[in-house]
């Protein structure tokens, strides 16, 4: 073998070992992967450690403004005061979309992990019922938003596999959810406008 | 004679540039890396240290950290999930999968209870053998000593804290789950660490 020959095979070998020792272990692309809910139904049903590790505090928020109950079509010509009733139901969102009622030790493991780690329990779905007042000036519309207060909670759940699993005895999962905030008050706020001309005809006749 | 020269002096340049790209990946990625961890913490709150080598990489958020990337795609969870799974994507684009040879997670500490604040994780070769012997400690570096107050024990690691270096003064633990509060005896007073 030539000098070149042998330098440019060390240049290889460096580049090699280097990007080799530098990058995790993590799995490639072309593997046959597991999906993450595949993984999470393991938990505790097929490993020897299942644990979630939540990455730091819970993320408080308020969800997304959106009507509850009726609109309130005010037709006469007096200043109207209408009680909107309505009843609203917030649900919850993750990674997998696998609701937290669901009986998976992954669900479970999470429940645990949440109350035990910030001293308030997981609430997946919360219902909140209302007689709001809404002021409607004459030829106007009036409504009610609500906005819920959500709190999320990232975190990872640690598995280990006694026989590999996918190739491999530990996998790190991440998984994030996001749901109500127990015992945290949701936002309502009224709203009134003209009424277009279509809804004078649908409402007022 | 003079062309060989100047051949081999080209290739020992191009493997000096391929090699120091390789090295400075992790910099690229926002990361530094510091023996003594006091400008890496600079870079974030978030570290981790290679309980071998002591060496220490601090990032923004602990996913960055650990090397595992946040799941920030949410599926609606009213239903039992059934409809989801067709369309889910293969974990193999967010769960790390590590085979034993380095990275593995023995412990994250944290700066306040509840896991809040700035967190340290501390990485090893192998799991902990989960015996009374201690397979290996730590001493704290001068960012992290005297700060913690919540601790998680991965990789079947029992970590128990001391309030001076190399396991010296008072003791707490067995610390062998996820602990929100360390309590009293040894908040914000730990500079070693032992994990069996």
């Amino acid at each position: 073998m030539t000098r070149r020959k042998k330098l440019s095979m060390l240049v290889i070998a460096i580049t090699t070992l280097g990007a080799t020792a530098l990058f995790p272990t993590s799995a490639t692309a072309d593997e046959e992967q597991p999906t993450t809910r595949e993984l999470l139904e393991k938990c505790n049903d097929g490993t020897d450690v299942c644990v979630f590790h939540p990455s730091g505090l819970p993320e408080d928020s308020m969800g997304d403004a959106h009507q509850v109950g009726d609109s309130a079509f005010n037709c006469t010509k007096d200043l109207q005061r209408s009680t909107v009733g309505w009843s609203d139901t917030t649900g919850e969102t993750n990674t997998v979309g696998v609701s937290m009622t669901a009986e998976y030790g992954f669900t479970e493991l999470f429940k645990v992990t949440i109350t035990a780690s910030y001293s308030h329990s997981w609430e997946s779905s919360h219902t909140e019922e209302q007689q709001t007042n809404v002021e409607v000036k004459p030829g106007q519309v009036g409504w009610i938003t609500r906005e819920a207060a959500m709190q999320e909670v990232e975190g990872t759940y640690e598995m280990h596999f006694e026989d590999k699993f996918y190739g491999h005895h530990i996998w790190y999962v991440p998984f994030t959810a996001k749901g109500p905030k127990p015992d945290a008050p949701s936002t309502k706020t009224q709203h009134t406008r003209k009424m277009t001309k279509k809804e004078k005809k649908q409402h007022c006749g | 004679m003079a062309n060989d020269t100047r051949r081999r002096t080209r290739i020992t340049v191009a493997a000096v540039v391929l090699l120091a790209g390789v090295i400075a990946v992790p910099v690229a990625n926002g990361a530094i890396s510091e023996k003594d961890g006091a400008d890496a913490k600079a870079q974030g709150n978030h570290c981790t240290m290679n309980a071998e080598t002591g060496e220490t990489q601090c990032f923004k958020s602990l996913a960055k950290a650990t090397g595992v990337p946040g799941s920030k795609r949410l599926v609606d969870a009213s239903t039992d999930g059934a409809s989801v799974e067709s369309s889910e994507t293969r974990a193999g684009n967010e769960a790390l999968a590590t085979q034993g040879e380095g990275g593995i997670m023995a412990a994250t500490l944290f700066e306040d209870t509840q896991y809040g604040g700035g967190s340290l994780t501390i990485t090893h070769t192998s799991l902990c053998e989960s015996d009374d012997d201690v397979d290996f400690q730590i001493d704290l570096d001068d960012e992290w000593k005297d700060k913690i107050s919540a601790v998680q024990p991965w990789g079947n690691c029992t970590l128990n804290l001391y309030s001076e270096p190399g396991l010296g003064g008072e003791r707490d633990g067995p610390f062998d789950e996820l602990t929100p509060n360390i309590g009293d005896a040894l908040d914000n007073r730990t500079q070693s660490i032992s994990f069996s």
